[in-house]
């Protein structure tokens, strides 16, 4: 799929405790034809944080961004954390406001030219590639995996704002996976916020919704989940301990990336997907994928390296 | 700022507010904390002009006016926190109609750009909110609290700091408000009145904006450092450090931006705007 | 010309701000105005009074009031002066009350406004002529579109004070939604118990002809003379002979057809009768379930039928109804709940509508009267009832209330503890609308004596956890969020406007609102009219309404048809379109513009020209406006008599 780059803003967490869902993403992006262009010198949107402070603030922050963007030409942007995105498109957004975009650009001291168009890396694929043009791309189908989607709270709420997809029942990350091979199952908890960023100030939130979460999940006889968010991914996977202990349970339920998915469908090196950077152990699902075709002897060698 | 003028909420009753509020008094010179208890006026901090006692406080414990007239006033650039607690009332106390602060709505209406009239207190929000189980006012409440002007209530809650901005509540609204904005907008206000809120939340935020700042993006480690030394939990996540550091997903330099100056800029205007008191605007 | 100008002090409603006796004053110094007076108001007895003797002492033919809208009190003046012996239509109203007075507080501004508005009305006066209504003959029939209760009681009342009434139901049974409940409120009379009786009286009634599983194709024609065609839709069944034995319902083999009737809830066989009690009690095949149809194999009803009534080949047959008056009381169908995402959007098989849970109450519906979870056929222990699913929610385009829900989910938290003892209902609301008499007793028995547990708030997310269904709520009065595992949930849906009624209120020419409820004609004083003439409304097509307000309306429609045709002779307004041969050009234009297809081609000396249909014509100007010969003319306001106004008005 030729088409022109995408600027890519790859989120803070990206860097770090979601190197692997950069990682995928890029492996994926560029698997599939999608020409991905990293935003110069980008810098944090805030998340969070920012807009609970001040809203010129947040706008500022994620603003400057777009303008990098503009740097190199660009607007047509790509992230694939859902709160980068609602930064980014809501900075876009108040930028307009005669209350929050004069105070925006004082603060910035930049001015924001174009009208950018802002996507969740999601919805790219969605909409761009399609589960059909995905599936005819797919070379070792998830062999009837069980996963169930977690879209988390943001990738789809607003409605107004987000445009993309349903509000309560998306369906997006659903049909993906489903064109590559996995057995999607229906989740009634897909929007149900996991804690968000209360992991470290009030744990008890995440133990308690991520909890859940993972319970329903487990309950419905998932072999994985599939979250299309860092935060989501942390208090699900890396958390999934501390939500195990405080909820007396045991789920053992590996969380991937959708993109992580989406790769090993594709045929990618696992090594190229991050796998080993996942918390809680990805091996059962993983051999139930692997059982479903054999793979090629050069492959084996490479599944189970850590490459940093 | 008088003294008499404070309202009746902004006092301290339970002890580990006592630490917070000393540990505060250590962290910065120029604090002044208001408190029930004659303890924290005890000369062992160093300064007793630092601490204050709300007038039907000082009644209470026998204190003489005197001393308390000695300090009422104090500089208008020292930074002050009004610990709070109970904010919501038991809802026993009579509320008088005409003690609406129509000010206050007008603001929360302007800020968030919703008409907060359209509110017909449905439930919707809080039976959607995640976070619900965490507030002392649910959602509906809020709402209901800033349509008849209950300033005082709604800022000194604990509910604002504990939501997750989910946006299930403007999700669902039948009215279309957008609710999780005027959540913001409200503790916006409540930052700018030096509301201290939920400490733990205001850490985090803190440390996590501290590294945005003087980076350019958010350094995780710098962050949870921050947030154990200004909450005292030290032992935050120790349990996911080992998880974590073995495949070197925690980055212990921070990353840095080339144009660090410009994101840091962005801050210290802020700071500027906010201390002139036009709010960043 | 004698003309006679009066201006209205309207107490200090138009004096405060207007000088009308300056007015008066300056008016009289107008070309052709002979008298001129101001009066206190001229709408009173005395002030009427004043006109005729004013329009006797000075011999005036033609009267200018300046008053109030001409919406208000034109009749008034209008027949004041033919009491005097003047034709009506020399009258002219000049507004300086509510384009005047009301608008603004300079009165020097105002007075000047109200004299120039004055000449206007006297030179447009100067060009009126006399006009003369036409008389023509009105058929002493009604049609009454729709067999809910609202069009039986109109068609009860109308044929019992010896009207011929034409009923069409698109459905194959008259009784409507009303058929489909269980029991009614606040009584709890069982539903089809009452209405049967008046639905046999309707099959009855030697004034009565019905036309079931019909629709109105078109209508024609104009007040007192309309045209009517009825389609009459395709059963397979020849009902001539079909006697409602039931015999091919037992004996059809497709079993899974989709039961209208029970709004879904189990299947019912391709050739059915929808209910025991059916009006007509008529077989229909629903052609996509039926076999023969489907695969071409089959006819085994045609096999069984006693009468040999089954006709696969029965084509849609068209019939002609002449009739004088038309009722619209087509009702109203359930908001599709289904956009609720939260709610599962119909994917959750226990959570269903209100309507589909009234069929399982039903003693003669799918159940046996037996309330059945969809899923697992289990008796639910734990039904949560949901209001306002679908009204008073602008976010889905619905901001109005349906003004029954909450009546009949008290009634149906009443049954549900009826026919399972040890049930518990939670109903959650946002306010309880109870304004009938013994409504609010009524729900108030619902919680104090069927034990129902009313929750405030709303909810927020219902989801499946292993076979039951959480419900994640609010209850705002205990300002806590609230949370309840039931077996089946009951979505109380609000009402909205009948399918496509929109559609038929085109072919009547009435109005519909955004939600497609038919326009009344006043919404304080004229609910059952519309605004066109012969048309009314009866029921909830005009908003949603219960039953005993359906049925006063029902008789309130009666009451004016009866009124309408109780006189030998109909008069038609003369303020309609004339042409001009001499300068028509026949160019059709006018023809295709008319929104109510008042003008025809005709032929005069070979030549075509148009002409108008005076009964029909509603003397909206249209054809007027688009004439490129200025050869139709609205009589009242012709192209001549604007200008004068216009002409007026340049030259102040």
């Amino acid at each position: 799929m030729a088409s022109s780059p995408l600027a890519y803003y790859p989120g803070c967490s990206g860097l770090g405790t979601s190197m692997e869902y950069d990682r995928s993403t890029r492996a994926v992006c560029e698997a599939l034809g999608i020409p991905l262009k990293d935003i110069p010198d980008w810098s944090c949107c805030g998340s969070t944080p920012a807009h609970t402070v001040d809203h010129a603030l947040s706008t500022a922050l994620s603003a400057r961004n777009l303008i990098q963007a503009e740097t190199i030409g660009l607007s047509d942007i790509a992230t694939p954390c859902p709160s980068c995105l609602k930064n980014l498109k809501t900075a876009m957004a108040r930028w307009q406001d005669p209350k929050i975009g004069p105070a925006a650009e004082k603060l910035l001291g930049k001015s924001l030219q174009e009208r950018h168009r802002v996507r969740s890396v999601l919805q790219v694929l969605y909409e761009e590639l399609g589960p059909e043009a995905l599936a005819a791309k797919v070379s070792r189908p998830l062999a009837g995996l069980k996963v169930v989607p977690y879209y988390g709270c943001l990738m789809t709420r607003p409605k107004d704002l987000m445009d993309f997809d349903d509000e309560e029942y998306p369906v997006s990350m659903d049909r993906l996976l489903e064109a590559a091979g996995a057995e999607v199952l229906p989740f009634p908890l897909k929007v149900e916020c996991c804690g968000a960023s209360m992991g470290i100030p009030l744990n008890k939130a995440v133990t308690r919704l991520s909890g859940k979460i993972l319970e329903l999940a487990a309950s419905l006889g998932a072999d994985a989940v599939a979250v299309a968010c860092p935060l989501c991914q942390m208090n699900l996977d890396l958390r999934q301990g501390q939500v195990e202990k405080a909820n007396h349970a045991i789920y053992k339920l590996p969380v991937f990336y959708y993109t992580q998915l989406l790769g090993l469908a594709l045929g990618l090196p696992e090594r190229d997907l991050g796998l080993s950077k996942l918390n809680v152990n990805p091996e059962p699902a993983l051999a139930l994928i692997r059982q479903s075709r054999p793979k090629p002897a050069a492959e084996t060698a490479a599944t189970t390296e850590d490459a940093a | 700022m008088n003294l008499t003028e404070l309202p009746r909420h902004s006092i301290l009753y339970d002890a580990t507010g006592i630490l917070k509020a000393r540990l505060l008094l250590k962290i910065s010179k120029d604090l002044r904390v208001f408190s029930n208890t004659a303890r924290l006026r005890v000369p062992r901090h160093g300064d007793a002009g630092r601490s204050v006692i709300c007038a039907d406080v000082a009644k209470r414990h026998g204190v003489s006016p005197d001393y308390r007239k000695g300090q009422s006033g104090f500089p208008a650039r020292s930074r002050y926190f009004v610990l709070h607690c109970n904010p919501g009332g038991s809802g026993m106390d009579r509320v008088n109609l005409a003690s609406s602060d129509r000010d206050f709505i007008r603001q929360v209406e302007e800020e968030s750009g919703q008409t907060i009239s359209r509110c017909y207190q449905c439930g919707n929000c809080t039976a959607g909110c995640p976070m619900g189980f965490a507030y002392d006012l649910p959602v509906h409440r809020i709402m209901r609290m800033i349509q008849t002007g209950q300033k005082e209530a709604v800022l000194s809650s604990k509910s604002l700091w504990y939501c997750a901005t989910c946006e299930a509540c403007t999700a669902r609204c039948p009215n279309q408000i957008d609710v999780a904005t005027i959540m913001d907008v409200c503790r916006h206000m409540a930052r700018r009145e030096n509301r201290l809120g939920v400490w733990s939340v205001r850490v985090f935020t803190r440390s996590f904006l501290e590294t945005v700042k003087y980076f350019g993006r958010t350094h995780e480690l710098g962050t949870m450092a921050g947030f154990m030394l200004g909450t005292g939990r030290l032992l935050t996540d120790t349990d996911l450090v080992p998880k974590i550091l073995p495949k070197k997903k925690l980055a212990l330099k921070p990353h840095t931006i080339k144009a660090r100056e410009e994101v840091s800029g962005i801050f210290k205007r802020f700071r500027e705007s906010q201390k002139e008191g036009n709010h960043g605007k | 010309m004698r003309i006679g100008v009066f201006v209205c002090h309207c107490g200090s409603n138009i004096a405060a701000t207007v000088d009308s006796a300056a007015v008066a004053a300056a008016a009289r110094d107008f070309d052709e105005v002979v008298f001129s007076t101001d009066t206190m108001y001229t709408c009173s007895e005395p002030g009427q009074t004043g006109i005729i003797e004013a329009i006797k002492t000075h011999a005036l033919d033609g009267v200018v009031v300046a008053a109030c809208s001409p919406r208000m009190h034109e009749p008034t003046f209008r027949r004041a002066v033919e009491r005097a012996g003047v034709n009506r239509y020399m009258v002219e109203m000049a507004n300086i009350r509510e384009h005047v007075s009301w608008i603004g507080k300079d009165k020097e501004a105002n007075t000047n406004k109200a004299t120039e508005l004055v000449r206007m009305a006297v030179e447009k006066l100067r060009l009126n002529r006399p006009l003369f209504p036409k008389t023509f003959k009105a058929t002493r029939r009604v049609l009454v579109i729709g067999g809910g209760v609202a069009g039986i009681q109109t068609a009860l009342d109308c044929a019992e004070a010896g009207l011929e009434v034409v009923m069409v139901e698109r459905e194959s049974t008259i009784g409507g939604k009303m058929a489909k409940l269980d029991k009614t409120f606040p009584t709890v009379d069982c539903s089809s118990c009452i209405l049967g009786p008046k639905m046999v009286d309707v099959a009855q009634h030697p004034n009565i002809t019905l036309y079931a599983s019909a629709e109105v194709e078109a209508v024609s024609g104009f007040v007192g003379n309309f045209e009517v065609t009825i389609r009459k839709k395709v059963t397979c069944v020849d009902w001539e002979k079909c006697t409602g034995c039931g015999l091919c319902t037992e004996k059809c083999p497709s079993k899974k057809a989709y039961n209208r009737f029970d709004e879904g809830v189990g299947p019912t066989t391709a050739i059915n009768i929808p209910f025991p009690q059916a009006i007509p009690k008529k077989a229909v095949i629903d052609k996509e379930f039926c076999r023969y149809f489907t695969t071409g194999k089959c006819g085994v009803c045609a096999k069984i039928c006693p009468t040999g009534a089954i006709n696969y080949e029965q084509q849609e047959e068209l019939a002609q109804e002449k009739v004088g008056a038309i009722v619209a009381a087509t009702g109203y169908d359930l908001f599709d709940w289904r956009a609720y995402g939260e709610y599962g959007a119909g994917r959750y098989p226990d959570v269903i509508s209100s309507l589909q849970y009234e069929r399982m109450l039903s003693a003669s519906g799918p159940t046996g009267g037996h309330i059945k979870r969809p899923s697992d056929g289990k008796e639910p222990k734990t039904v949560v009832f949901i209001q306002c699913v679908g009204s008073r929610d602008a976010s889905i385009g619905r901001p109005y209330c349906s003004g029954f829900c909450c009546m009949y989910t008290a009634k149906q938290a009443i049954l549900t503890k009826d026919h399972i003892p040890d049930s518990q209902s939670y109903v959650f609301y946002m306010d309880i609308r109870a304004p009938g008499k013994a409504y609010d007793e009524f729900t108030r028995r619902a919680m104090e004596e069927y034990g129902a547990q009313y929750v405030r708030g709303r909810v927020a997310l219902i989801y499946p956890k292993g076979d039951k269904l959480v419900v994640r709520g609010t209850d705002t009065l205990m300002s806590s969020q609230v949370e309840v595992e039931a077996d089946l949930v009951v979505l109380a849906a609000g009402a909205e406007a009948a399918r496509n009624a929109s559609g038929l209120a085109e072919k009547l020419h009435i109005s519909y609102d955004t939600y497609g409820f038919f326009v009344e004609g006043h919404p304080k004083l004229r609910p059952v009219e519309t605004n066109t003439a012969g048309v009314f409304l009866a029921g909830a097509c005009q908003g949603p309404k219960d039953i005993p307000s359906s049925v006063a309306q029902g008789s309130a429609a009666a009451a004016k048809v009866l009124g309408l045709l109780s006189k030998d002779v109909l008069e038609s307004d003369p303020q309609i379109a004339q042409v001009t041969l001499q300068r028509c050009i026949g160019c059709g234009k006018c023809i295709r513009v008319c929104p109510f297809q008042a003008i025809r081609e005709t032929d005069f000396r070979g030549q075509r020209k148009a002409e108008v249909i005076e009964a029909v014509c509603q003397g909206c100007g249209l054809c007027n406006a688009t004439c490129p010969q200025g050869a139709i003319q609205l009589s009242h306001f012709t192209d001549n008599q604007v200008l004068a106004e216009v002409e007026a008005l340049c030259r102040c």
